[in-house]
Order: structure tokens, then sequence, then C-alpha cells
């Protein structure tokens, strides 16, 4: 398997996409995983000058705008990062997309993994690696996902720069939106995901007893804002914004998920939230307040125990909440740095910062249904099978 | 060989093969002529027609593959032209490039300036608004400490009442325990006063009762004499009484007239013997010869009742001078001579004296009918008779005993009774031993 990853702080799209291609030409890849910030707004030339640059048609891209790139020698709010893999086709990869994921998430996610999964025998051990525009409602995506996939999926919402307007979707030469794209891997490769979502939790927990979507009502019955003040031991404002969230726990998972505050606005004016994600009735939820230290150590930690992993990671992919970025400022690269550091085995990386995470909650080597996550830093590792 | 060539020109020039070249094309380009107009590089292609291999030009300085690739020809030269052209551009191109390059850094820079300056102008937002409302909270929290420290003096104040009105309510209480309290005691007195009076009330009754009995039985013992007597004289007025009857309807009357002269008397003394007006007349006497005399007397009744009198002396008859009312030691050892001599029938009488310590015990010792011990401590009240002593058989007033008592207690002295029904009788009077050869003075 060989494995290269590369970035360019080229504004010139075309530029951008030619030092990409050109630095993948010589692996002659199967996929690369693309991820750019908002700054090419949406303009084919990088995907074609990468297509130009490599001079194959045959290659695999998918990927989508975020706040900025992550790789591995570089983490910058502007330019394109990628990974790019060939495995001397051991390992299968396919694509397909859907438009509409803003008015009809579960039926577009549907329809695309349909496409996916269509003529092909599936045995379970397949990853999804799925892209989607930010402005959907990302429950029912994860609905479709637990309703047709084996729940191994690794992914984000695209963004851009943390302004929430627009977003953008690679799938090989096109740029998309209002889409959702997804990458099928199955045959013959490892990997792994792990995530880090650990926060600092404060208060009692509560029980959500009215919400619809992601608008929180009343926790135990009492309006959110009296929740959280009770429980901060201050009234929210605007600074709260991305470094409190929720710790969502006992909904039906052995683990939690993240909710991030989206707005300490109050949507309906009776003590109101909105999240960044959905949330049901009867969640036990507990406010989390997120810290530089808890977010480095909490990947740091996650990074020491990939020797543990049965198979040799040399690439990874980063998929990491554009609060957790928010929180660590100037020491973004810190999460790289953990990685890197602990890893050496790891020779490319590349992802993006997102405005929500696709991952699933792993337990005792079985996966559960995936689950969308805020605040939360998800590695996709790659590696081959021993 | 093929080179890139590259021009603005609206028109292809003229001369050359030409053909719309690819932005693939461009990356490829190694040699560019840079211009500030198309004429100047016309010109120039006209000085090197068969040696250019190639032209950039940019319109307004600036240069970007897209504007390029929309007005670009590409143009085969020949080597020979590229090799001519290439010292000339070369500079030219290294220009454009770290143009280009300074430029995508400016750009980037201008970003990144923009997105610190968005943040900036969000951070500064954020704090002024958060400024402002830590400002309203301080401004309310300042007015809650005002308004606590109001209530908490209000507080302070009304504690202060709440205690002074405390106080006031512990004084009430103490005031209504000790009136409590008073009324408790006086509610005991009242109670022992009532229970006082019903004891004297049963006592008055009791005393009524007696009185009564004692005025029936006075009456029927004034009476009996006085019957006797005027029956007798009576009878005396008969001229048939012979002289023999005469005699003994005189000593009947004479008899009568005595017991009732008795009767008077201890009516009279008992009368006196309840005031304070009687006083002890404190004189030198012999006990023994007062104690003889008394056995003169008795002893005649004593034998005529077939009964032995004796006396027993305590002392000699120097030691018994003392100090005493010898007439009211007469009538006590009389009025005890006198109802031992009633109460027994047969047997004998003993009276007489011991000295014990400094009091002399009299006593009056009888084999009489006794006395119940029920009725030892009432026999020396007045008015009072042991019961089945108040007989016809008997007879009496009941009065002896308590004249003893009374003439006792104006001695200092104190008399008792021990006695068992049909088994006798003792009287003692216990009376101080003044002995008139050891005391000098009559105190």
């Amino acid at each position: 398997m060989k494995v290269k990853s590369h970035y360019s702080i080229n504004l010139n799209a075309y530029m951008a996409g030619s030092e990409i291609g050109k630095a993948f030409s010589d692996i002659n890849p199967e996929i690369i995983f693309l991820f750019t910030s908002i700054h090419y707004n949406g303009s084919t030339e990088l995907t074609e000058a990468i297509y130009d640059t490599l001079n194959s048609e045959n290659t695999i891209i998918i990927g989508n705008t975020g706040d900025g790139f992550y790789e591995k020698n570089r983490v910058e709010n502007i330019g394109v990062s990628a990974l790019a893999i060939n495995t001397n086709g051991k390992a299968k990869w396919s694509i397909a997309h859907r438009s509409g994921i803003e008015s009809h998430p579960y039926e577009s996610t549907k329809h695309c993994i349909s496409e996916l999964n269509s003529n092909k025998k599936l045995t379970g051990d397949e990853l999804y690696f799925i892209s989607s525009n930010f402005n959907t409602d990302s429950s029912e995506i994860v609905r479709a996902l637990k309703d047709f996939t084996n729940g191994k999926v690794v992914g984000g919402l695209a963004s851009d720069d943390y302004k929430v307007k627009s977003s953008y979707i690679y799938k090989n030469k096109k740029v998309l939106s209002d889409s959702i794209a997804i990458l099928l891997i199955d045959g013959d490769i490892a990997f792994d995901i792990k995530l880090a979502h650990n926060m600092h939790p404060t208060g009692k927990k509560g029980i959500i007893t009215k919400s619809s979507g992601t608008i929180v009502n009343t926790i135990d019955n009492s309006p959110t804002t009296s929740f959280i003040k009770q429980n901060l031991g201050k009234a929210l404002n605007i600074t709260d914004e991305g470094n409190i969230v929720f710790k969502v726990t006992k909904d039906g998972y052995s683990n939690s998920r993240i909710r991030s505050l989206f707005s300490s606005k109050d949507p309906n004016n009776k003590g109101s939230i909105k999240l960044a994600g959905g949330i049901n009735e009867g969640d036990r939820v507990q406010l989390c307040y997120a810290t530089q230290e808890e977010i480095i150590s909490d990947v740091a930690e996650i990074a020491k125990s990939v020797k543990d992993l049965p198979f040799t990671p040399i690439a990874a992919i980063i998929v990491s909440c554009a609060g957790r970025k928010k929180i660590l400022g100037g020491n973004i690269k810190k999460e790289v740095d953990e990685i890197t550091n602990n890893c050496p085995t790891i020779k490319a990386i590349a992802g993006y910062p997102s405005l929500g995470e696709f991952g699933p909650v792993k337990n005792d080597n079985n996966y559960y249904n995936a689950l969308f996550h805020n605040m939360t830093f998800i590695l996709l590792l790659i590696g081959e099978k021993r | 060989m093929e080179k890139n060539f590259i021009s603005i020109v609206q028109n292809h020039p003229i001369g050359f093969e030409y053909k719309q070249p690819k932005k693939k094309d461009l990356l490829g380009l190694s040699i560019a002529i840079f211009a500030d107009s198309k004429d100047q590089i016309l010109s120039l292609i006209d000085n090197f027609a068969n040696k250019a291999i190639g032209v950039i030009i940019t319109p307004d300085n600036t240069f970007s593959l897209s504007i390029i690739n929309q007005n670009l020809w590409h143009i085969k030269i020949t080597k020979d032209q590229y090799s001519n052209i290439k010292p000339v551009i070369i500079s030219y191109l290294n220009l454009l490039l770290s143009h280009q390059e300074s430029s995508n850094t400016n750009n980037i820079l201008k970003i990144d300036l923009n997105r610190t300056k968005d943040n900036y102008e969000q951070t500064s937002y954020n704090y002024n608004k958060i400024t402002k409302t830590l400002e309203r909270q301080v401004s309310t929290l300042k007015q809650e400490i005002l308004n606590r420290e109001k209530a908490e003096t209000a507080l302070k104040q009304q504690n202060h009442e709440y205690a002074a009105l405390n106080e006031e309510l512990k004084a009430s209480e103490d005031y209504a325990q000790a009136v409590n309290e008073e009324l408790i005691a006086t509610t005991e007195e009242l109670i022992n006063t009532n229970t006082s009076l019903e004891k004297s009330k049963e006592k008055a009754n009791e005393s009524n009762k007696l009185k009564t009995e004692f005025i029936n039985n006075m009456s029927h013992e004034i009476r009996t004499p006085m019957n006797g007597i005027l029956g007798f004289c009576s009878l005396l007025d008969d001229p048939n009484t012979t002289p023999e009857d005469q005699k003994q309807y005189v000593d009947i009357i004479n008899s009568s007239s005595d017991q009732l002269l008795r009767i008077i008397d201890d009516i009279i003394e008992i009368s006196r013997l309840g005031t304070d007006r009687v006083k002890p007349i404190i004189t030198e006497v012999c006990l023994n010869s007062l104690l003889s005399e008394l056995f003169l007397v008795f002893n005649i009744q004593a034998k005529e009742n077939n009964i032995s009198l004796h006396l027993n002396k305590g002392l000699s008859n120097d030691e018994s001078i003392i100090f005493t009312d010898a007439s009211k030691v007469n009538k006590i050892i009389s009025n005890l001579i006198e109802n031992a001599l009633k109460f027994t029938d047969k047997g004998s009488i003993e009276f007489g004296y011991k000295l014990k310590k400094d009091k002399l015990e009299l006593y009056v010792k009888d084999n009489g009918i006794g006395i119940s011990n029920d009725m030892q401590d009432i026999i020396f009240n007045r008015f009072s008779q042991a019961p089945n002593h108040n007989t016809i058989n008997y007879g009496g007033l009941g009065l002896g005993l308590a004249i003893a008592k009374e003439n006792s207690n104006i001695l200092d002295g104190k008399i008792s009774v021990k006695s068992k029904i049909n088994q006798g009788t003792t009287f003692y009077v216990s009376i101080p031993y003044k002995p008139v050869n050891k005391i000098s003075k009559i105190q």
C-alpha cells in the first residue's frame, strides 16, 4: 500500500490542485481524500487540475470544504490538503452522491447508500466515508445510516470559515452543493476508528423533557436556560457558544456523545437553546465545559492507543469539530502533533475542521450504529491487514 | 520541437500555427514574455518572429490562468526561436512568478487578516455585550445588597423588639407563675382551712351533741337528787312517818343534797377551768398528809363497797413537802378515787405516788371494768364518757376526768391512763417535783 499526503496554500484553485496532483503523481493513487478551505469558492479548477496533473481519469476523489485543513506537516485556515492511497487493487472503492440533502436528508442518504450497496456482496466489514453539506438535519442522515449500513461510518459535515454560509462537496471532478457524497471502502484493507470527546462535566444530569430537532426547550421540566444557569453557576451568554456542550448519556448507548451549543440566543424566548445537532426527549444530558488541556490530552490518549491495533496504520484522516479549533486557537496543530508524535508509522495525514462529525461508538470490537457528534475528534486509521 | 506560446491578442497572430492552450499547458510554461500592452508584444513578436517561443501578456499587470485561457493562443515555434527569446524573457518570467507568489501570500494574509478582524470584532462585540450584562448584573447585585442590608437592619430591629417583648412575656410568665403558686398555696390553705373547719364543725357538732347529752344528763343528775330531796321532804310532812323513817328520810335528803351539791360544784368548777382565770395557788404542802386524809375519807366508802383501799407513799414526810396547789391535787386524786370506786365492783383500789427523776407520778389503780383503747383518749374530754359508763347503773356527768385533766394542766402536769377491759384501770398524774427543802423561794 502506498500512501501520501500533501498540502497547498496557493489560492489559485488550479495551481493548488496541480500542486496536489503533482505530489501524488508518482504513486498513481486509486483514491484521493480532498479537504479544502472555502476560499476556492466552489471552483472546479482544483479537481480539474488534480486530474490534469495526474493524467489519470480513474482516480476517485472525495472530500469537502472545511474551516481550513489538517495535514501531517501543516495546519492552516486557508488552502488544501489531500491524502492519496494506492492499494494495488486490494481495496475496492465506490463512490456515490445525491443532492437534496437539505430538504430530504433521509431519502438522499438512503439512495446514495443503495447505489453503493447495489450489486455488492457486503460482508459487514465495509467502511463508509461520508461528506455532506452542513445545512441539513444530521439526525435524519444518521437514521438512514443506521437503517442501511453496518454502522461503520466516518466523516463529517462540510463547513466554511466558521461563518456557516456555504460549503462544498468534492466528488471526482464535481463540486457539489446541497448534496451528500459517500465512499464505500471494502476489500483487503484494514482500518480503525477512534473518537475523542471527553469534556469536563459540571453540575448534575438532567433529562430532556421537551425538544424538537436541535432545539431543546426544557430539561427536567424547567426551561433549558434555567438548567444551564443552575449547573454553570451563571446565566448563558454569547461567550459560551462553542465552549459549553452537553454530554448525552444513557440514551440507549453505553457511551456518550456530545452536542455543542450552537447559539445562546433563545429561539422562542421561552428559555430554549439551539444545539449543533439533534437531541431526543428522554435523553439524559450533563453540562460540560471544554478546555484546551482536556481536548489535547484526549487526542493524545487515543493516539497512544493506536499501538494496540491489530494492524499497522500508515495513513490517517482527521475530522475534528471546528468548535475544538475555536477553543484551541493557536494550538490547533497540537491535535495533529499528538498523532504524529505517538504514531510514527503513519506517513500521511489529511483532514479538516467540520461542523459535525459522523463516527460509530465501539464496544468490545463491535461497532454500534453510526452516531452524529459535536465537539468530537474522529481519527480514521488505514493500513494493511497482516 | 514545440513550445508553448501564448498571446492575448484578440486575433490570433498571423503566420503561426495556433490552438487554444489547456491550463495544463500553461503550467508547463517555462518562458513567457511580459509586457504592458499588446502593441509592445506584437512588435516583439515581429522582431523575434522566428525566435519567440511564447508570450504571456496580462492586462493590467495581473496574471490569471483563467483569464489567459480565454484569450490566449497556443503557437508552435521552433527551437531556434525559443533559444533566442529565452534570455530576454526569462527575467520577466521570474518577475511574474515572484509576483504571483507574493500576490498569493498577500491574498492569504488579507484573508487571514479579515478573519482575524472579524474574530476581533465579534470578540469586541461579545466583550461589550458581556460587559454591559455584567454591569447590569453588578447593578442588580448592588441593589440586592442594599435591599438585603435594609432587610437585615429591619430584621435586627424586629429581633430587638421581639427580645424586649420576650422579656416582658417572661416577666409576665414569672408573675403568672408566682400568682399561680400563690393561688395554689391559697387553695391549699383554703383546703386545709376547709378541712380544719370541717373538723371543727365535726368537733362542734360532736361537742354540741356531747353538750346536749351532757345537758340531758345534767338535767337527769340534777332532777334525780332534787326528786329525792323534794320527795322525802314531802314524806317528812306525813304525820304518820316514824322517827326511824324520818331519820332515814333525812339521811337520804342529806345524801341527795350532797350529790346535788357535788354536781353543781363540778359544773361550776369545769366552767371556771374553761377560762384562763384559774391560777394555781402555790403553798408548801405535805403530800403524804394530803393523801392520808383522802385515804381516811374514801376508805369508809370503800369498806361499804367491800373494796380494799391502799395508799402507797413514795417519799418520806419531809421529802413529800412540796410546793404545789393542795386543792388541785386533792381534787385530782379525789376524782380519780371516786371514779375507781364507781367503776369497781370488787377487789381493791390502790393510790399513791412515785418519784421519777424530777417528776412526782401520782396514780390511782383499780381492778374495775376497765376502759377500751379507743376510748382512752376521749375520756379526758369534757362531756364525754366511755360507752357503757353512761348508764343508769353508774350515773354522773362525766366531768370528773376532764376536771382532773384541767387541774393537772394548771399544775404543769400531765394525766394519762392504762387500762384493759375487765382488768382494771390505772390513772397516772405526773406533776413537777418541787421539794420545799431544796427550793428556798416560790417562783
